[in-house]
């Protein structure tokens, strides 16, 4: 599922959840979104990205509602349940976690050793 | 789905194109960058709710590889359900056919059971005297048909001297209309077939049918030789008919005539009635119609029919009775006792096993997959065990069920409609799958509630799986010993209370004592028949090897007691003396061959003739209840309604109490009357003998041919063994209850022997680091056995607290013992400790013996 991305697996998860809890979005915008905050530096392989929502959605971290886009077509919009609120958060401070203590390693002198 | 996607594209389209591109490039591009649709479609189908499919499908394979895995543990966990579905679903199948499934009757709950009752007399099934009978025939409007029947048998012959002798219904017009069911062969009666001198016709039983006649389908019209008559086949029933009375099972059906000298007597009430209510009329409008009836009848007859009312009752109560539905639940109950000492075996090995696979659970967690999922798949697993316990326990089942309805081991109504049907393969399917499930989620749920990293930090098998673990474990093993307690204490008073009825004084010896039933050639005067039974007991107390013989109407515990209204002349009876007196005919010798004491008085006498003034003797019950002591009895008179003509005798003697119908009632007052001045038209010979009793039919028999010609002898046994017939049913009882807890025990106890095993193997470490610092082999012996024998006796308390309200449902099976009998108790107590002492013994040697070397370095 994820042979073409660049991300680290689980992080995609987090990325859309984090997307979608700025405000409801389709999954186009999301996409767009993602782009957008991580100032252009993250593209997400389109393929993976309905999988990634339809799996979510399963898991209960976001919910699904058909709506009335901008452009006034039909299109289904995605947004954060509370406990995807909570998967976000617990996730996110994982990986803060995981950055800084690879931060702190990767600064690590030869005198400290 | 599609719908999203398109939108998706279209989006990126227009994005393309308000940068510049052309529509047509730019849809293609989009098309591009978003990779194969379908590919994407697919795997958000996975994502979503299809999953679960493909989930449950790799749950089985996964389950089944890891079962092939462990074959032992596979092959206890499914034996042990086997044992405890197989009891199961065998019990319900007896349940089932003999209350659950409707009677094999066409609409079977619109046949009723007619009958007469009377509250001072009591009856088992209300019963119809034949004149009130046909009263019933002529005035009753709520019923299209109604039937009464008799059951006898016929002798059939065939032309080369070959004899066999048949069991028979002889029925009326409306039996066939009552019941409902076509013959698969032929017809049944018409109102021809029943008049007096109609030619002999008879219906065959699809037994019979096949058995003799091999299936022949051209047996309608043939000609057979019944009881010296030439009887005309018309007719075969479906294999599935049964008798309406639910024991006794018909060969063949014959004509009844009603208008013979039987059908006049208004006063013994000894025949059943059926009947089928009209479409739309209800059991309470026919009821109300029988009050009037009965009300008329009354009336019209108040010296037979005072005080007796019509009852109105659905046949199904009637052939399985209350008593009958009362003991099968309660052995419904033991039997779901020893399922769930199974499931708790099975659910503790489960543990056993999880706990071994807290590292593969934790690996499985860390890889993303969630509790439920883990749960599901040790749901799964346990599912298929049970289900394949559950099969194995279906097939015993079938073999049993086959067993039972060849050999009858106990009395129970419907015998032959035993099987296994869709009720009872439902009742099997579910229950195996309660118990997986039941079995699955306990340990899917401890199990996975440990933390992840130290599940992976762990040795493996180095803890035993946390103190959650160990509490689930031994309460299971604690519930299975107490269940098996109760079990154990039910069976030890059942036993114990056989062995009360068996070992009392029965009032007369019954060693060595021939008995078989004749009657004599009908239709005689009395001193014919006093004639007749004067040369055949003279005869047959002249074969050598018989040292008394006297003959009497039913000997005590194995015929049926007749009884007469009696009442002390001079006085009237007592309407609300609800107690029966069985009346006997004897010969002389009769208390001196079965050796029962004079308490005063005189015996019967040769002097005692037709002519003479009447005697009776009369049993220590009846002179204690009538007259205050056996001397006061002595010469007073007693007046019997005999056949509906009072006869008045005079009491010359006192003899003592014996038991009458069963081992388990007290003696009833008894009359007993000369043979040679009161003869009945039936009499059984009881002879003492110097051997084997048995020898003694064929001599008896060849008497009773010269004197009387074609004559049979019925019920010949003898009297050891007909008691032990009349207790078939509490030993029955009995030995079912003692396998059940047998099963229960072993069960418990293999598993106390595993749980055992199982701590002592985790604890390794700590055993040789103690016999490193010191311990004795005996130390290490104490404290495994301390352990177990903890869990033993907590079980064994509650246990005993559990059987002392449970056998409360026991009392009406138990003969003289009380439920909160002492001895039964320690007793069980006693033999369920030292087996589960046994059981932790083996472990607690094993781990005393242990080398501390080893056990130190046991991983």
């Amino acid at each position: 599922m994820d042979k073409n991305s660049d991300l680290l697996p689980g992080t995609l998860d987090m990325l859309i959840l984090k997307a979608v809890s700025l405000g409801p979005l389709h999954g186009y915008g999301v996409l767009l979104r993602i782009k957008q905050i991580s100032r252009d530096a993250l593209d997400i392989p389109q393929g993976s990205l309905y999988p990634a929502l339809y799996r979510l959605e399963h898991q209960g971290l976001i919910s699904s509602e058909w709506g009335e886009s901008e452009n006034k077509r039909k299109a289904k919009f995605y947004k954060l349940t509370p406990s995807g609120r909570k998967r976000l958060r617990e996730e996110a401070a994982g990986w803060n976690r995981l950055v800084s203590a690879i931060a702190a390693a990767m600064d690590a002198t030869s005198e400290e050793v | 789905m599609d719908q999203e996607m398109r939108f998706h594209l279209e989006k990126h389209t227009e994005d393309l194109i308000r940068s510049g591109m052309s529509r047509r490039e730019a849809e293609r591009l989009s098309r591009i960058e978003f990779g194969g649709v379908e590919v994407a479609q697919e795997q958000c189908r996975q994502a979503k709710g299809v999953q679960r499919f493909d989930d449950l499908r790799q749950d089985i394979g996964y389950s089944i590889r890891m079962l092939r895995k462990n074959p032992g543990f596979t092959l206890v966990a499914i034996i042990t359900i086997a044992l405890g579905i197989g009891v199961n679903s065998t019990v319900f199948s007896v349940l089932n056919s003999v209350i659950l499934k409707p009677l094999a009757f066409n609409e079977p709950e619109r046949i009723m059971n007619i009958g007469e009752v009377n509250p001072t007399h009591g009856s088992a099934v209300p019963l119809f005297s034949p004149a009130n009978y046909l009263e019933l025939v002529k005035q009753q409007k709520s019923f299209e048909a109604v039937s009464t029947y008799f059951y006898l048998t016929v002798k059939y012959r065939k032309t080369n001297d070959q004899n066999e002798v048949w069991q028979a219904f002889s029925v009326d017009g409306g039996f066939f209309p009552a019941l409902g069911v076509k013959p698969i062969l032929g017809r049944t009666f018409v109102a021809a077939d029943m008049e007096p001198n109609a030619p002999p016709t008879a219906i065959l039983s699809y037994g019979l049918w096949q058995r003799k006649f091999g299936g022949d389908p051209h047996i309608i019209g043939q000609t057979l030789s019944l009881s010296k008559q030439p009887t005309t086949v018309i007719g075969v029933m479906p294999e599935s008919f049964h008798s309406p009375t639910g024991y006794d099972y018909a060969e063949l059906w014959i004509p009844l005539s009603i208008n013979n000298t039987q059908f006049q007597d208004r006063s013994d009430r000894y025949t059943r009635v059926i009947g089928r209510l009209k479409p739309g009329t209800t059991r309470a409008q026919a009821q109300n119609e029988m009050n009037v009836i009965a009300a008329r009848l009354a009336q019209d007859y108040p010296t037979t029919n005072k005080g007796w009312s019509i009852v109105v009752t659905d046949l199904a109560e009637v052939v399985t009775g209350p008593d009958v539905r009362y003991a099968l639940l309660i052995v419904f109950a033991a039997g779901c006792c020893v399922l769930l000492v199974a499931c708790a075996n099975v659910a503790n090995l489960l543990l056993a096993r999880a706990s071994a696979r807290r590292r593969e659970i934790g690996i499985r967690s860390a890889l993303g997959a969630t509790r439920g999922r883990i749960v599901r798949q040790v749901l799964t697993e346990s599912v298929i065990l049970t289900l394949a316990g559950g099969a194995i326990g279906v097939i015993t089942t079938y073999w049993i069920i086959k067993a039972v309805r060849e050999f009858k081991p106990v009395n129970l109504p419907r015998v032959a409609e035993l099987g296994i049907d869709w009720r009872v393969l439902l009742f099997t399917l579910s229950a195996s799958i309660l118990a997986g499930c039941v079995c699955g989620i306990i340990s899917g749920l401890l199990s996975t509630k440990s933390d992840v990293v130290t599940a992976l930090k762990d040795g493996g098998s180095q803890t035993s799986g946390g103190r959650r673990h160990a509490r689930a474990r031994n309460f299971l093993i604690v519930a299975e010993l107490s269940l098996s307690l109760v079990l154990l204490v039910c069976a030890g008073l059942l036993a114990r209370s056989f062995y009360m009825l068996t070992h009392q004084d029965l009032g007369f010896n019954s060693h060595n004592v021939f008995s078989a039933n004749a009657f004599p050639p009908s239709q005689r005067s009395w001193s014919d028949m006093v004639g007749f039974y004067d040369k055949y007991i003279e005869r047959i107390r002249q074969i050598p090897g018989i040292e008394s013989a006297a003959l009497v109407t039913s000997p005590p515990l194995v015929g049926n007691p007749i009884s007469f209204p009696f009442s002390v002349k001079g006085e009237s009876l007592d309407p609300s003396d609800k107690v029966r007196t069985d009346t006997d005919s004897i010969s002389t010798d009769f208390l001196k061959t079965l050796n029962i004491p004079l308490k005063a008085g005189r015996d019967i006498a040769e002097t005692d003739k037709l002519n003479t003034p009447k005697v009776a003797l009369v049993n220590e019950a009846l002179a204690r209840r009538y007259f205050g002591s056996n001397e006061k009895a002595l010469n007073r008179e007693i007046e019997i309604l005999y056949l509906g003509t009072p006869l008045t005798f005079q009491i010359v003697g006192v003899v003592g109490d014996t038991k009458r119908e069963s081992l388990a009632e007290t003696t009833p007052p008894s009359i007993y009357l000369a043979e040679s001045q009161v003869p009945w038209y039936t009499a059984s010979v009881v002879a003492r003998t110097k051997s084997d009793a048995n020898e003694y039919a064929k001599p008896i028999q060849k008497v009773l041919n010269d004197l009387a010609g074609d004559e049979d002898l019925y019920l010949k046994q003898t009297l050891d063994e007909g008691i032990m017939k009349s207790v078939a049913q509490p030993r029955f009882y009995s030995i079912l209850f003692a396998s059940f807890a047998g099963i229960a025990v072993i069960l418990a106890c293999v598993g106390l022997y595993g749980v055992i095993s199982y701590v002592t193997a985790q604890r390794t470490q700590e055993i040789g680091i103690r016999m490193a610092l010191g311990a004795q082999k005996r130390d290490i012996l104490k404290m495994v056995l301390g352990q177990g024998m903890l869990l033993v006796g907590i079980g064994i308390v509650i246990g005993i607290v559990g059987a002392l309200g449970a056998t409360r449902f026991m009392e009406s099976f138990l003969y003289s013992v009380g439920t909160k009998d002492l001895l039964s108790y320690m007793a069980v107590s006693l033999l369920l400790a030292a087996v589960a002492l046994f059981a932790c013994f083996i472990p607690a040697r094993r781990a005393s013996k242990a080398d501390p070397l080893v056990a130190l370095r046991y991983d």
